[in-house]
């Protein structure tokens, strides 16, 4: 695994916003929540270097059983 | 008998069963406590006087004739306005729930009310959970009864600023990043995470469904025990609620600590902490010392990514469960609170499975820690309570977001889902400062004995805020 990561653009935050989840924003918006973002998502990708090969998230699927 | 609402609430239960003083009393004398001091530090959205007066005359006509049933029967609470409430209006804080009246309590409220505690009303709360200063509330800034101009802490500011003011003895507070921690902190007041699925979750709005936990606030740990006692237990409603019994914490609380092993992790804790906190942390831990606990220090590796995790957890969590609601009235929404929801739309899904992946990693380093150590030691908090809108700090010459600088000390054990304890401990520029006790899973008992231990021998739980010095 590798933290390199491409900036994300105020374009492509109003793109998604608008076209796949529905949720239309303002070009201004979009820019405010760039400087948001940004450092929030960096920060997201450095999970990325840990020593996660060998570890399952910590919610595992449960089956209902009958009684549920 | 006066100043009832000064008593703690083991105090209080005992008076009440002797009868030294009735329910009544100890209820009217809390709700004039609130009558003349809640324009302070606006801690109660909802006051229900009425109510609580007529609940307090039953449980007077029945202690009366079968006797104090338990030892918080007739103490009055109040429950943070995230916690359902049958007929009495439930917010979150927030203009979205302004008018929600729910047809059933939370378990949690059900178990305080079988036990016989007295509700008085609902408790100010960051909107919906979600932040750490209680600043944001449809309902207005809830202020620290220490310094008005500064922040209760949050997100449980309702809880922690009114038992700090004196209104009443205890409440119910829920902790998704360190939303009972950090209140109990700047209020100068004692709180509890719990282990999480030691008590249910269920009937109270959810922030993070993997990582809230519901616990209780106080001013004593002997009072914190008690609550948890109550609140403890497995609830199928709850599916990550936990089948283990229950152990008699009031019972294990005078465990001795004389051969207790506290880990001191100084990395990410101590050393971003405020000079003077560190050095009252210090201090508070000697008195560990001195009643024959060893001190080690320790490390947690990996924990500097704690907050990358638990901000992926929080936004994509948060946005699924408020989805519909966002899309239908954004504007109900504060703006700080909008805003964490609509980032939470561009989260991805990988993003959020190796933050779930880092706190099991998390959970393996404090599995090892604690086969080494009983509990570890921290300072709740790196600062003292900001003040109301201040968005940033300088802490050892590094400027740094409040928000940030708040939850560093808190989130990991969310993240890890183990017990954690924070107890008064000094004050610094006229301010509360706390420590932290955090146990394994599932042994509230050590961090408790530990905790009422050092109150056994420090007063720093019974200090007043100025304001009320000075009356």
């Amino acid at each position: 695994m590798n933290s390199k990561r491409t900036p994300i653009r105020a374009e492509t935050i109003q793109a998604v916003a608008t076209e796949y989840i529905g949720q239309p924003i303002s070009a201004a918006r979009a820019r405010s929540y760039l400087n948001h973002m940004e450092p929030i998502w960096e920060m997201f990708s450095s999970l990325r270097d840990l020593p996660l090969r060998e570890v399952e998230p910590a919610i595992i699927f449960r089956p209902t059983t009958k009684n549920e | 008998m006066n100043d009832l609402h000064k008593l703690g609430a083991m105090q209080l239960g005992a008076a009440i069963g002797s009868g030294e003083c009735s329910a009544s009393e100890a209820v009217d004398a809390c709700l004039r406590q609130i009558g003349r001091d809640n324009d302070k530090v606006n801690a109660f959205i909802t006051v229900i006087a009425e109510e609580a007066r007529a609940n307090a005359q039953s449980v007077d006509a029945e202690i009366a004739t079968e006797g104090q049933r338990g030892p918080l029967q007739g103490v009055p609470i109040a429950h943070k306005d995230l916690y359902y409430t049958e007929d009495v209006r439930t917010t979150a804080g927030s203009g979205v729930q302004e008018d929600f009246i729910p047809a059933f309590d939370a378990t949690v409220v059900a178990r305080l009310k079988d036990a016989g505690m007295i509700m008085l009303g609902k408790l100010n709360t960051h909107e919906f959970a979600y932040g750490p200063t209680n600043d944001t509330s449809h309902f207005g800034a809830c202020r620290n009864p220490w310094n008005f101009d500064r922040v209760s802490g949050g997100s449980s500011g309702g809880s922690g600023a009114s038992i700090g003011m004196r209104m009443l003895p205890a409440a119910t507070g829920s902790d998704t990043g360190g939303s009972i921690r950090i209140p109990a902190a700047c209020c100068g007041i004692t709180g509890l995470k719990p282990t999480y699925g030691r008590i249910p979750r269920d009937g109270i709005f959810p922030l993070c469904w993997t990582m809230d936990h519901p616990g209780p606030m106080a001013r004593s740990v002997e009072d914190i025990a008690a609550l948890l006692q109550v609140m403890s237990g497995f609830n199928a409603k709850d599916a990550s609620s936990s089948p283990l019994p229950v152990p008699d914490y009031q019972k294990l609380l005078n465990k001795e600590v004389s051969g207790l092993r506290i880990g001191i992790p100084h990395r990410h804790f101590f050393d971003q902490s405020e000079a003077e906190i560190d050095v009252l942390v210090h201090d508070a831990l000697i008195e560990f010392e001195k009643m024959g606990a060893r001190l080690i220090d320790v490390d947690i590796q990996y924990i500097e990514r704690a907050a990358a995790a638990a901000m992926a957890i929080y936004l994509a969590e948060s946005t699924a469960y408020h989805e519909n609601q966002l899309e239908e009235d954004p504007a109900l929404y504060s703006e700080q609170v909008r805003t964490f929801l609509e980032l939470g739309n561009h989260v991805l899904a990988k993003d959020y499975i190796h933050a779930q992946r880092y706190r099991a990693l998390l959970g393996q380093q404090l599995a090892t820690l604690f086969a080494k150590v009983d509990i570890l030691a921290t300072p709740t908090l790196p600062i003292v309570a900001p003040k109301i809108g201040q968005s940033e700090v300088e802490i050892r010459g590094h400027a740094e977001g409040v928000f940030s600088a708040l939850l560093r000390n808190t989130e990991p054990f969310n993240l890890a889902g183990v017990p954690a304890l924070v107890v008064p401990c000094g004050l610094s520029k006229l301010m509360p400062v706390s420590l932290q006790l955090i146990g394994a899973a599932f042994d509230e008992s050590r961090i408790l004995a530990a905790g009422h231990a050092f109150q056994r021998v420090t007063d720093w739980h019974t200090k007043l805020p100025p304001y009320l010095r000075e009356l």
